[in-house]
């Protein structure tokens, strides 16, 4: 028997082992004559050690404790007992804590002490080599001084520079004395770093950086399309859509198929035809799935716009059902690059592939495919509807490459459009 | 012990009133808990005097810590726990002293309760034999095995609790326990 095959009898014996160990210990009991007697033998101590005698202590005890409980000077004591003070209080524990504290300063110390001086050389490196290039630059015979903005940085740097010096000690130009000085010349360069090496860089105003710029972004818009006035929601599209001609209408819908199924009536009333993959069309019809999609319209006018989100909420989602809202709040904004860019991965082009007004440089490959278009197609304006999640579009379906083929320059003031109908779970 | 019947309600209600400062619900605990605080000393010391000190002392300690009690363990377990922290702290303040409490065949003690024997005394010499040589056995074995082997097999508290009472992880509970029954059985039987 081994080290461990006895820990595991000793434990059996305690009834400490769990039930999946407990048969190794019947086999260890069965098939050996040593574990059965060292059974023995624990269970020999064991009845052995619960006869010992239990020791009674005397009735003081009790009194004498209470005695002390009771005694004022006990009641004055704030000191109380924990295992954790007996530990702290350990001379070993203190040692070594104090210890500990004493390296751990140290590093501290080590580390601060190394970066000020890494600063510090850093600063006065800075500063030499600025004095020097001031220096190397007035120096220099300049025939026709070019007033480019390095150089007038560096003029102002310097001219900053010098009034400072000037102002601090209060004595002639430092720009004539650094021309008569040795260290004015490139044989006196290195001296002359060494000689400043404690100033600082010194910048002047034309140097700022960190400016503010302005920035065109237009403010993403929330249209509460059940509640809110009609003539509100019309107001707050035209104004939009008076500054981006690219929009991204997002649409969270208990029932995205629903809410898809409608977009498909307010577009076949536009005489818009929307084109959708098999697999789009399948999780149309089956609400239990919940679905993500995304419909791109191109080269709408915004009343169609307008019309498309008023009427597209009440329209039926199908034949013989009754209208009722499927959403109930669009949030309208720009299409991003990062839009473009999913797109792109879908449906295997951008939007931006197409040129936004006639004359306009076309997209490569454009013309040709335009040449190529679908000939029932032609004349008809065209949506793509396509389910993204939790099923992805194949890249190379029929329905893309009609819509893609289809595809016109957008007229100049109409809008590309695209619909983002999320499962709101 | 008192004839006061200790049930976990009990129990709870007077460490409650105890934590709360009152003295008397403090005795109650003192009174049902000294016996065992007092044994687990005189067994790890070998001294009556000493094991009263310890016990005394350990009391003592427990009613100022009781507001830190926070009922995760045992109440007895962790009385065991100062009772054995303050039997160490005795042992390295004091130096080992020889008992004369624990003899073999020392029967006139009016401490020890032994069983009857009195229709075979060859039977109760030969049990006191064995009982006498197991305490000395008991008082070989180093303070660490000792403790172990007491509060399992005397108090019968399972591994956990022996493991929150010493302050001493689980793992090292079971091996100390199987070293300390392995050097008992080595004592007694060179013995």
């Amino acid at each position: 028997m081994n080290h461990s095959d006895l820990e595991l009898l000793a434990a059996y014996f305690d009834r400490e082992l769990p039930s999946w160990k407990r048969k190794k210990v019947f086999k260890l009991i069965q098939g050996s004559a040593e574990a059965r007697a060292r059974f023995r033998g624990f269970l020999k101590d064991h009845r052995g050690l619960r006869k010992l005698v239990i020791a009674e202590p005397t009735g003081a005890l009790v009194k004498n404790t209470m005695a002390r409980i009771h005694s004022p000077r006990f009641l004055q004591s704030k000191d109380y007992y924990s295992p954790t003070r007996e530990v702290v209080l350990n001379p070993l524990f203190a040692l070594s804590m104090a210890a500990g504290i004493l390296v751990i300063t140290c590093g501290i110390s080590v580390y601060i002490f190394s970066s000020i001086k890494t600063l510090d050389q850093e600063a006065s490196q800075a500063a030499a080599k600025n004095k020097t290039e001031n220096a190397l630059a007035q120096t220099k015979p300049s025939p026709a001084k070019e007033e480019t903005p390095s150089a007038i940085s560096q003029e102002n740097t310097g001219k900053a520079k010098a009034e400072q010096v000037a102002k601090g000690s209060g004595k002639e130009n430092p720009q004539n004395s650094l021309a008569k000085s040795p260290s004015n010349t490139v044989a006196g360069k290195g001296k002359s770093l060494n000689n400043n090496q404690e100033e600082l860089p010194l910048t002047a105003p034309a140097m700022e950086v960190f400016s503010l710029v302005r920035v065109e972004s237009t403010t993403p818009l929330v249209l509460k399309t059940l509640t809110a006035n009609e003539n509100e929601i019309k107001a707050s599209l035209y104004s939009f859509t008076s500054k981006e001609k690219e929009i991204r209408l997002e649409i969270p819908a208990k029932d995205a198929g629903k809410a898809m199924a409608q977009l498909k009536a307010a577009l076949a009333a536009l005489k818009i035809q929307l084109l959708s993959d098999p697999v789009t069309s399948r999780r149309m019809r089956s609400p239990q799935w919940k679905t993500n999609y995304l419909l791109l319209v191109e080269d709408i006018s915004t009343a169609e716009l307008i019309a498309l989100v008023l009427t597209a909420q009440t329209a039926p989602a199908g034949k013989d059902k009754e209208p009722s809202a499927a959403w109930d709040t669009v949030v309208v904004s720009k299409i991003t690059a990062n839009d473009r860019k999913q797109l792109k991965t879908m449906a295997g082009f951008s939007p931006e592939e197409i040129p936004m007004a006639p004359g306009e440089k076309t997209a490569p490959g454009f013309g040709e495919q335009k040449s190529k278009g679908s000939s029932e197609l032609v004349g008809r304006k065209t949506a793509l509807g396509l389910a993204y999640n939790p099923v992805r579009p194949a890249l190379n379906s029929p329905e893309i490459k009609k819509f893609f083929e289809a595809r016109k320059p957008i007229q100049k003031g109409n809008l590309q459009v695209l619909f983002l109908i999320r499962s709101d779970l | 012990m008192s004839g006061y019947r200790v049930t976990h309600e009990n129990e709870a209600k007077l460490i409650r009133q105890a934590q709360e400062g009152s003295a008397t619900a403090f005795e109650t605990l003192v009174r049902l808990f000294q016996t065992k605080v007092y044994n687990l000393a005189f067994r790890f010391l070998g001294n009556k005097e000493d094991a009263e000190d310890v016990a005394q002392e350990t009391f003592v300690k427990a009613f100022r810590a009781i507001g830190g009690f926070k009922g995760q363990s045992k109440f007895y377990t962790w009385l065991f726990r100062i009772a054995y922290h303050q039997t160490v702290n005795h042992r390295r303040k004091k130096k080992p002293a020889l008992s004369l409490d624990l003899k073999i065949g020392n029967s006139s003690s009016a401490d020890f309760l032994l069983p009857s024997y009195e229709d075979n005394p060859g039977k109760r010499l030969e049990a006191e034999e064995n009982k006498a040589e197991l305490e000395l056995a008991l008082e070989q074995l180093p303070l660490d095995f000792r403790a172990c082997l007491l509060l399992k097999e005397m108090e019968g508290l399972s591994y956990e609790e022996i493991s929150q009472a010493i302050g001493i992880p689980l793992g090292t509970v079971r091996s100390r326990l199987h070293r300390a029954r392995m050097e008992l059985r080595r004592i007694l039987e060179d013995s």
